[in-house]
């Protein structure tokens, strides 16, 4: 699937942009590839009911947000069976290589026909802010029968304040 | 003065003050941390530190929920309330979060009960953990879970573990251990090695927790840490935790954990590893050191590896700069999946400058391979 390309002139020249490899990275049937990017916004708001959210979770609950998008360079169904509903999901953990975090955004990325994937494609949301410097991660859930199940992540190699 | 202190009081004068469409609103510049606390109300409004210290005896308590239950106007209620909740809070958090969790479901009341959970958590992190456990659930119960733990092993991080451990396991207690054995380890790493001597646990969870450990052991002593877990992984098997104890040293002093690993470790799976993870963080933070230190590998697989694992990191960070590196380069030999992910990352970053620089090629498998990369329209 890599070696298809489209000629896209950056959409993400205004973004943060930070890049990984995904330490993680699985052979699973939904997958991240290539670089990674955020962009947080500088201006925060608390809200008592929460921001709506899509994909894994409709409601963050209670706290202070910036504006935020994300994205990845490819999102691809690696099968030739439809998905399930996807979730891209931007976390805040502890440490470098951390395998859980803080939930941060949700946003509801799918489902993708077989073989089909996103390019640099971006998310916009409200994500929680935590004043905090952490290691930010992109990641990937698929709803199945069985519920969602994680699929990918993609940490980055700089923490940062989130 | 605490942010739960001038959030409660920003609260209060801005219901006092009437305005319906009250938020409390932060606004920080990313680039200056620690200037990003600043709530919007005036601090001359504040309550004195005296009122904010004040702790209610029971007959204040019984007063006050007299008050409370007398009042009949839901707006005046919740005022009265929030005017008394710092110290009402520290008198009797789990009946002041109950109250609060009693009043009618709003943006508003949930907002107080962040605000007061936050001060439960100072005051007593078992608490507030129990009270989280009891009253949230799902992802508002992961997150408030990690923040408590992070912040309560810190502390005390034997009590913190203690508590954790006793818990059913889930995605949100494991959450919570990880963070929590990471912070502890920021404090006193050897009292969290020799909790996980003691309780060493099973599975995945256990080498998680190993891995927290060393992680937060690095930021005090980052040499130590990357002994003792070059040692520990040993024993357990885990050379991928060295790997990442080594590269949460990397992130704050590349240059010494990258000269400490080939002092130090002169083989094996604990130094393949750790070479990829430090090739892959030098592509991206400092490509020619990162070039300099390949270099310095050992000839032959360990250095073929580690050129390809930096070029494939370095495109995605800088695919021009990677182009023209691996135009120039004669000595290691590339994979044709990193010659593709160079090629495509520099077309989709800049196309003319792809086709000039794919002009400049001496005939060879790169300009052939460059040759062949096109444009495509769609992706789904």
């Amino acid at each position: 699937m890599k070696s298809i390309i489209r000629n896209l002139t950056a959409a993400t020249a205004a973004l943060v942009t930070l890049f990984a490899a995904a330490p993680e990275s699985q052979a699973t049937k939904v997958t991240l590839d290539g670089a990674g990017y955020y962009d947080l916004g500088t201006t925060i708001k608390y809200y008592g009911g929460g921001v709506k959210q899509s994909g894994r979770y409709g409601n963050l609950g209670a706290d202070y947000y910036h504006k935020a998008t994300i994205s990845m360079k490819w999102i691809t169904n690696r099968t030739s069976n439809r998905s399930g509903d996807l979730s891209f999901e931007f976390w805040g953990l502890p440490y470098y290589g951390a395998t859980k975090g803080i939930v941060l955004m949700t946003r509801s990325a799918g489902p993708l026909n077989g073989g089909a994937y996103y390019f640099e494609k971006a998310w916009k949301g409200y994500a929680i802010f935590l004043d905090e410097y952490r290691y930010p991660e992109l990641n990937l859930w698929e709803y199945t029968r069985k519920g969602w199940k994680w699929r990918d992540a993609l940490s980055f190699r700089q923490n940062n304040l989130l | 003065m605490t942010p739960t202190t001038q959030a409660i009081g920003a609260l209060t004068i801005a219901i006092v003050c009437g305005s319906g469409g009250f938020f409390l609103g932060r606004h920080q510049n990313p680039a200056a941390p620690g200037n990003s606390a600043a709530t919007t109300s005036p601090a001359g409004k504040l309550p004195s530190t005296a009122d904010r210290r004040r702790t209610f005896t029971k007959t204040d308590l019984g007063s006050l929920r007299v008050d409370l239950d007398r009042e009949q106007e839901p707006l005046k209620r919740f005022k009265l309330a929030l005017q008394n909740l710092e110290s009402w809070m520290n008198a009797d958090p789990q009946g002041a979060l109950a109250w609060l969790k009693s009043q009618q479901p709003s943006g508003r009341r949930d907002e107080v009960i962040r605000m007061a959970l936050a001060q439960f958590a100072e005051n007593n992190p078992k608490g507030a953990s129990e009270w989280a456990l009891e009253n949230l659930s799902g992802v508002e119960f992961n997150n408030a879970l990690i923040r408590i733990c992070e912040a309560w092993a810190r502390s005390n991080g034997l009590e913190a573990a203690t508590w954790l451990n006793a818990l059913p396991a889930s995605q949100e207690r494991d959450a919570a251990m990880e963070g929590a054995f990471f912070a502890w380890a920021t404090e006193d790493p050897a009292a969290v090695i020799d909790y996980l001597k003691k309780n060493p646990g099973s599975g995945e969870l256990s080498s998680i927790l190993r891995h927290a450990a060393f992680a937060g052991w690095a930021k005090s002593d980052p040499m130590g840490a990357v002994s003792a877990s070059l040692e520990s992984s040993r024993v357990h098997q885990d050379p991928a935790q060295f790997a990442n104890t080594l590269a949460n040293w990397a992130m704050m002093d590349l240059a010494a954990s990258s000269q400490w690993l080939l002092a130090n470790v002169r083989d094996g799976g604990q130094r393949e590893l750790a070479v990829a993870e430090l090739a892959g963080i030098f592509a991206n933070q400092s490509p020619e050191a990162g070039l300099t230190w390949i270099g310095k590998l050992n000839a032959g697989a360990e250095r073929e590896k580690a050129v390809n694992q930096f070029a494939a990191e370095w495109a995605n960070a800088d695919a021009a700069a990677a182009a023209k590196w691996a135009a120039n380069q004669t000595t290691a030999t590339l994979s044709d999946e990193v010659i593709s992910e160079i090629l495509h990352g520099f077309l989709a970053e800049d196309t003319k400058a792809f086709d000039a620089w794919r002009a400049t090629l001496a005939e060879g498998p790169l300009k052939e391979s460059a040759g062949k990369v096109g444009a495509v329209a769609e992706d789904e």
